[in-house]
């Protein structure tokens, strides 16, 4: 695996070369701010994976990232943010830039080589299933494989602001301290019936749907900088800063108006006529590492039981209409 | 890892906190530097940046080459400062105490 380190101090630099070249089958290549690591991205078209401190002068580490996202190169590259920084914000900025992980300074050698060991082998196994990019309508981006989607298969989805990968947003979770996380919930959202729709629908057009329902929600949660992705099943997952705060149905009316503006098709020209529903936010309220991967599934979970409760009101009353 | 890297890296680690310490006096010295400067003419609130920068630095690398104790006094001015940084106007007598708290730990790691 090629690395590009990028960090304004020296002795870290070195450290790092060390390391690197005492762990087997990786290389390193350094640069000592952004500008530098920008030419050292233009002349090398082979990195692998990134690190990037974020604290740096001149253009810092979460411009860079972004920078190094807008290249279709390395989409899906690791990025792993190197930084002394405590402020939540730092960190919530950075993930938003599009990073796949973050270290904490001081670090200790063997967490950064296991987690450049974890970065290799999601490479090999990306590479292993033939996982590529493929471009929407939209002109966004999202991951496929030869193999069919199945309709509880998570897929990544990029260009969106605030959409991360599912990895990205579990390390999210599982990283930042209890502290951090206090005001935080993580809220569920469902694409309602999604079973009916990937029945209906070619996958591309199913892809496309999704890809169009992030950029929805995106929008529409954009004041409260979300961090969301989507889990399959038609279900997004988000965390905000306070998401107890939002009114369901309020937001919901909202989302929904705005996917009816969007006047979403099929390829067969079919108008598709979506509506989304929101599970009980989960609050993550001291609850660190898996417990807050917990609160992920309970979100999805109570998404769609949202989603199923509606659809059993609505059936409900048209059996009622019907007898009478 | 390679099968000669455990030691071979702690060696790597020890001359890099060697150089490390050789070159940390100038540190050291520029916040002594800018905590004096603090309340003169000029720009405290430029002054205490610097002196976060410092401090970040320090925190990051300290640490991570095993002085630990040198780490995290960096870390606890940095976030004193941060939070003055956080306020409308500088309070310079609190940063100046951040400094100095952070420099009667710096002192024992200050070759003669």
């Amino acid at each position: 695996m090629k690395i590009l380190a990028v960090d304004d101090d020296p002795f870290i630099l070195e450290l790092l070369d060390s390391l690197v070249s005492f762990m087997d089958g990786h290389d390193l290549l350094t640069a000592t701010d952004a500008m530098h690591a920008s030419q050292v991205i233009a002349q090398t078209d082979d990195i692998d994976c990134f690190l990037v401190d974020i604290q740096m002068p001149g253009r810092d580490g979460i411009d860079l990232c972004r920078e190094i996202r807008q290249n279709p190169r390395y989409a899906r590259a690791p990025i792993l943010m190197l930084t002394a920084m405590t402020d939540k914000d730092y960190i919530d900025r950075a993930f938003a830039a599009g990073a796949t992980d973050y270290i904490n300074k001081p670090f200790e050698i063997t967490e950064l080589t296991e987690q450049l060991e974890l970065a290799s082998r999601r490479i090999a196994a990306r590479v292993g299933a033939q996982e590529r990019l493929t471009q929407m309508p939209s002109g966004r981006y999202v991951s496929e494989t030869d193999t069919p989607l199945s309709l509880f298969q998570p897929f990544e989805i990029h260009d969106v602001d605030g959409v991360l990968t599912l990895t990205a947003l579990e390390n999210y979770i599982t990283k930042l301290s209890r502290n951090a996380l206090y005001g935080s919930s993580v809220v569920g959202f469902t694409l309602r019936a999604a079973d009916r729709y990937f029945a209906a629908l070619s996958e591309f057009d199913f892809r496309s749907l999704i890809v169009d329902l992030a950029e929805a929600l995106s929008d529409q949660l954009a004041e409260h900088s979300p961090l969301l992705t989507y889990v399959g099943n038609g279900s997004f997952v988000c965390i905000l800063e306070d998401g107890a705060q939002l009114d369901p149905a309020q937001f919901i009316d909202a989302l929904n108006l705005s996917i009816h503006q969007m006047d979403l098709h099929a390829s067969t020209g079919e108008r598709l006529h979506l509506r989304m529903c929101m599970g009980e936010a989960v609050r993550l309220f001291w609850r660190p590492g898996q417990q807050a991967i917990a609160c992920l599934s309970q979100a999805h979970t109570n998404a769609e039981c949202e989603a199923q409760r509606l659809e059993r009101a609505l059936d409900l009353f048209w059996n009622m209409d019907q007898r009478a | 890892m390679n099968e000669a890297a455990p030691g071979t890296l702690v060696a790597a680690i020890d001359r890099l906190r060697i150089r490390f310490l050789d070159q940390y006096n100038a540190q050291h010295a520029q916040l002594i530097q800018l905590g004096l400067q603090l309340g003169e003419a000029g720009d405290d609130r430029d002054r205490t940046q610097q002196a976060k920068h410092i401090l970040h630095r320090v925190a990051g690398t300290a640490g991570t080459l095993g002085l630990k104790r040198l780490g995290q006094a960096a870390t606890r001015g940095e976030e004193r400062l941060h939070q003055i940084l956080g306020q409308d106007s500088i309070d310079n007598n609190a940063a100046r105490r951040a400094i100095v708290a952070f420099l009667e730990v710096s002192a024992d790691f200050v070759t003669a």
